[in-house]
This record gives structure tokens, sequence and C-alpha cells, in this order.
């Protein structure tokens, strides 16, 4: 049996440049998984020294201390120390330190090294020191703390051999320091002054603080005003490219969608497989793979934001107004990406600290009007202006929409946040503003790409068999009829949608009516096939032509006793119980496996469905009263 | 009457629902930690 690898764990602070060098060191050749446990992403790589030897390296969340309770802190501490079940202390860390901030990114080292684990510095960003006049003396460095120092650039992979050839077997092996003996305080002050020492000896600061490119930048950018313009720009400008040009691949993904669902329409006799395939299998996963572009495009803006330097800035901007919601400036890009779609927003929260804000922005995070959203709107808001409206007066009814949606989002999370009490452990939103730099291609793509795969293994796998049950439930038992409408009124979804038709009449709506809004609890934009079904609406050529011919006729469907049936108050409660029902299984599966449980994504789906009923039921009432 | 056709549809209903009772039943790891979400620690 060969013997295990000798592992190799990278530590830093954030913005050191751990993932570059990761990536330097490895080839970017990374397996990523779950620390035991958590749902915190563990990536490890191996690599060869110029010696030949193979080394594993894991790639530890980025800290600022070790003697923190937040999870990054908890999870680097506890591998340092071996705390993990069925995993041993690494042989070695490579502790990496931005050498542009060498007084704060010390700190941290000290603390490993008085872990008595053999210890190699990587002191990366050497140039960026240079440029801003800092003199640094990696030989004195290497004296002062008693192991060896490597100068880096990381990002262009300098320094990164001599790095190699630091990791010397064997490793040398240094006495177990005391950690954390006598108050904390105290040990505190004498890293602190240690710090300051080893500074005075291995950096000469310049003699006058020259304002970098970044400091420029930043008299602009964090500006109160032009910084919140900028920023306000900013966002729009990401968030119509994401609509814009998503559109192209998602067109080819349908266009896969109708090509694939044909040739097995005349490739197979027709019977209960092919329409499996063709209506739970393609029509199904198809209906979430086509949300792919949107999510890649997403990632590659929050990776170019994040590498270039600006998310901190963003975050930084926006604390004060999520402030007001009981949330940090974390949480604003979260909530933002859910607004083209909730599951790269929910993923994104993994970089909150606090697990109560974390789970308060996970929860709230589906009211943010996602793009499955946009055909219900696009079919209904025409009809709440009979037809005539303007270009002005439809657009203003979908800024209500989105802000509907928002403001509940808010409020619900400052309720919620309240509700939870604060942390145990106070989280301080510390922001390290690192210097804006190049955008790292390599890293962007390969984080697009990860996130890219697991949206499809996680949520494809899930919403397949989903959908398997939904056409299922569908389907049996048949009828026989060969009208659809009648087939399915016949199934278990049309008698469930009698049985729920109690809960559709108080909102003004009918059976059909009931069954489209159940039939798109899997995802929101089937209801729109599911009502041309129901309703015997011929499918036009497009999306368009389909929607006009279900619009006309929904405007001439009346009750038994002659009543026109879709009268503003029922539009409007329609509309509003779009706007907050949870109806998104892939959203669901990806809140269970980010909250750590179903049962916070079942109490969250109850709460929005519940929430969205009453607001319907309100809208419609009150409305039938004024209108 | 395509017999065949709607045994397959069956067994993929029977494994589909195999599927989803394995990743309900699956035992979840209890010494949970900060940032799992749980809001237990």
């Amino acid at each position: 049996m060969p013997d295990p690898l000798e592992t190799i764990a990278l530590v830093g602070n954030p913005n050191a440049g751990k993932t570059t060098l990761f990536n330097a060191l490895t080839g970017a050749a990374q397996r990523t998984g779950n620390y035991a446990g958590v749902t915190v992403e563990r990536k490890s790589g191996e690599f060869f020294t110029p010696h030949g030897r193979k080394l594993q390296l894991v790639d530890l969340p980025g800290c600022y201390a070790l003697d923190g309770s937040s999870p990054d802190q908890e999870i680097t501490r506890k591998t340092l120390l071996g705390e993990f079940p069925g995993e041993a202390r690494p042989d070695l860390v490579v502790c990496v330190l931005d050498a542009s901030n060498l007084e704060r990114h010390l700190v941290l080292a000290l603390e490993v090294i008085e872990l008595g684990l053999p210890v190699v510095i990587a002191l990366n960003m050497i140039d960026f020191a240079e440029q801003v006049g800092l003199r640094l003396d990696p030989a004195k460095l290497a004296e002062e703390l008693g192991v060896p120092v490597v100068a880096l650039q990381a990002n262009v992979g300098k320094g990164v051999l001599e790095l190699k050839q630091a990791l010397r077997h064997p490793f040398p092996a240094r006495p177990e320091a005391p950690w954390k003996s006598g108050p904390e305080e105290e040990i505190a002050a004498r890293r602190r002054s240690r710090v300051f020492q080893i500074c005075e000896v291995a950096a000469r600061r310049p003699d006058h603080h020259s304002s970098t490119r970044s400091d420029k930048l930043d008299s602009w950018l964090l500006h109160p005003l032009w910084g919140a313009l900028a920023f306000i720009g900013l966002m729009l400008l990401v968030f119509w490219s994401i609509f814009s040009f998503a559109s192209v691949p998602m067109g080819w993904i349908e266009s896969l969608q109708s090509l694939l669902a044909e040739r097995v329409t005349t490739l197979m006799p027709d019977g209960d497989l092919r329409g499996l395939i063709v209506d739970g299998i393609i029509g199904g996963v198809g209906s979430v793979v086509v949300f792919l572009p949107q999510i890649l495009l997403l990632f590659f803006f929050i990776g170019l934001l994040e590498s270039s330097g600006y998310m901190a800035r963003a975050a930084f901007l926006m604390d004060g107004l999520m402030g007001r919601a009981g949330l940090s400036g974390k949480a604003f890009l979260p909530l933002f990406s859910s607004y083209a779609c909730a599951i790269p927003g929910i993923m994104a929260t993994r970089t909150i600290d606090s697990a109560k804000e974390r789970l308060v922005t996970i929860f709230v995070a589906p009211w943010m009007s996602c793009s499955a959203r946009l055909p219900v709107y696009l079919v209904l808001v025409p009809m709440l202006l009979s037809g005539k409206a303007s270009t002005f007066e439809q657009a203003a009814i979908f800024l209500a929409i989105y802000a509907l949606g928002t403001l509940a989002a808010l409020g619900v999370a400052r309720l919620l946040r309240g509700k939870l009490g604060p942390d145990e452990v106070k989280h301080h939103f510390m922001l390290e503003l690192p210097p804006y730099r190049a955008p790292q291609w390599s890293y962007i793509f390969r984080h697009v790409g990860g996130r890219g795969w697991s949206f499809l293994q996680k949520a494809g796998t899930l919403i397949l068999a989903i959908n398997i049950l939904l056409w299922a439930a569908q389907t049996y038992p048949k009828s026989s009829s060969d009208d659809p409408a009648e087939q399915l009124a016949h199934s278990t979804m049309g008698r469930v949608g009698k049985i729920v038709e109690p809960i559709a009449a108080p909102l003004g709506l009918d059976a059909r009516t009931g069954t489209a809004i159940l039939t798109s609890f899997a995802a929101r934009e089937v209801f729109v096939s599911s009502m041309t079904q129901l309703f015997r609406v011929e499918q036009g050529e497009n999306d368009e032509e389909t929607w006009t011919a279900l619009r006309k006729k929904l405007a001439t469907e009346t009750w038994p006793d002659g009543r026109p049936m879709f009268t503003l108050p029922a539009i409007l409660a329609l509309l509003v119980f779009f706007i907050y029902a949870l109806q998104c299984l892939p959203t669901s599966a990806v809140v269970a496996r980010e909250a750590g449980s179903w049962r916070w994504a079942a109490a969250q789906f109850v709460f929005m469905s519940a929430f969205a009923w009453l607001a319907a039921f309100a809208v419609f009432q009150i409305g039938s009263i004024f209108l | 009457m395509n017999d065949w056709q709607s045994w397959a549809a069956l067994a993929a209903v029977i494994l589909a629902l195999l599927f989803l009772a394995s990743k309900a039943g699956r035992k979840k790891n209890k010494n949970c930690g900060h940032g799992c979400g749980c809001g237990k620690k």
C-alpha cells in the first residue's frame, strides 16, 4: 500500500493571494468537497516538488486570526490542529502574506508559527509592495520569524519554483509552543509588539506616503455621491448584461430542447415512455438548464468584480442601506444576484460570516423577482391595462412588481433578524479593501465553470427526479378522452386541482387556474404552458403569439353565472401570488443544501406560500370592493 | 398500445421515487459547526 501523501495547508488573510498561489502550485488541478459537517467548501490538489516528491495541497478559507469563531476561522483552526474527524494535522503550513500589508498579515503568521507546525512563509505581491515604496528584506524576516521566507508574485508565477524548492524533506520540526497560554489580551498585545519589532528590522517604509492608483480610484469610487452613482451604474450594467447576453444562448438551449423533443417524437411510437421523455425529461430538465447562461454570466461578473477588487468596495458602500434591514453589506450581492436567479444568489451567501445573517439572506432571497417570473408577468401585465398600455405604463408596473418583492424581502429580513437574536459571537463587518488589480481570467473562468457544473449536477439530478414524478401525476390515472384538458382534469394533478379549488376561489380563480398554479410549483414558467393547455389555447409560432392568444382567451372567460372571470382584482391577485410564492423546486433544493436542513427549506416554502396566498386574498377582496 | 413503454415509464417513476427517498433518508452529520446553518451552534 502506498504511503499517504504529505499534506501542505495553505493559510492566509483574505486577499493575500492564496487561491492564486494554489492555482500556480497545482496547475489548478483541484478537487472540491465540503468540510465534514459544514457546507464550507474544501479545495485540494496535488503537485510535485523539483525533487520529484508528490504533495497534497489544501487551500484553507482566508481568515484574519485563528482564535475567532467565524466559520472560516474555525475550519482553519480545526484543520491546523487536526480536530476534523479522520483528518491528521497537515505536515507543513504555507502561510501566504501580502507583502504590501505586512504588519496586519504577520499577526496570523505568528499565530500559525505558535501552533508548532513546520511553516514556510510565502511573501506574496512583492511587486506591489515595491510600487508603494516598501523595502522588504526576506532574509531578515526569515531570521526574525525562524522559518523560511520566499518572496513571490503568484499571479505571474514568479518565485513559485523557489517556494517548491523550500518545501524540502524532512520538514523542519518546531518545538510546540504553548498556544493561548495566559490572558487573551496579553497574548494579543505580545503578538502586536512582536510584529512591530519584526517590521522595524525587516521592512523599511517610504519616507513620505504617496497615493497609489488604488487610492486615487477610491477617492471617486468610495465618494458618498460619485461612488454611489458609479455603483448604481455598474450594477445596472451587470443586470442588463445578464439579461441581454444570456438571451442568445438561452435561445440555443430552447432550440436544442425543441429539436430533441421533435426527434424523439418522430423516432418513438406514441406511448407513455415517449411522453415521459418529451414532456417530463426534455421539457422539465430543459426548463432548468435554460437558466444556465444567466447563472454563468452572473458568476462571471461576480468573479470579475471580486478579482478586480471592486466587490469589497460594493459591500462597503451598501453596508449602511443593508444595515436598516438588519443585514450587512455582504448580503447585498446575494440579494442583487437573486434578481437574475435565486439559486446563484443563495450560493453567494457563503461569503457572509454570521450564520444567522446568512440564514436570513437565504430566507428572503427568493423574493427578489427572478427571471423565471418574467413569462408570467409578461402574460398578466398587459391584461391589467386591457392591451392599450404604453411602454411607460408597463415599465411602471414592472418596477412596482420588483419593488413589492424587494420591500417585502427587506422587511421580513429585519423582522427575522430581530427574531433570531444577535450572534453569539459579535461579527464585525471587517472589510479589507485590496488594491485594484487586472482581473485574473483563468481564476474567473474556473470559478464560472465550477459553479455551472455544480448547478447542473446538484439541481439537475433532483429536478429530473421531481419532473418524472410531476409528469406521472399529470398523466395517471389515464382518461379515455383524447382532449389534453380532459386528460389533465382526470389525472392525479387535476384531481388535486379540484381539491385546491376552495383555496383558489377566495382569490377569484377557478379550478383550472388553481391546477395551473399547482403545476407551477416545480418551476414558475410552467404556469403559462399549463394555462394554454387548460384553457385550450392553440400554440402559436412563437411565445409572443401564444401569450397573445392566451390573453384573448382569458379576457373572454366567464363564470357559469356569466360574470367575467379575469377581472382586474383577480389578475392583480394572481400577479401578487406569483410575486411572493416560492414556486421553484431547484431553489428549495439549494436552500436545503446551503442552510444544511430540509426543515429550513420547508419552513421557507410554507411561509412564502402562506404569505403569497394571504397577500393575493387581501388584494382580491379589497380590490373587489373598490374596482 | 405500447405496453413496454408503460412498463419502462413506470420503472423510471419508481427509480425517481427511490432516488428522492434515498436523498431524504440520508443521515446528516451530527457534528455540525458554525457555517452549517442549522442554527444549533
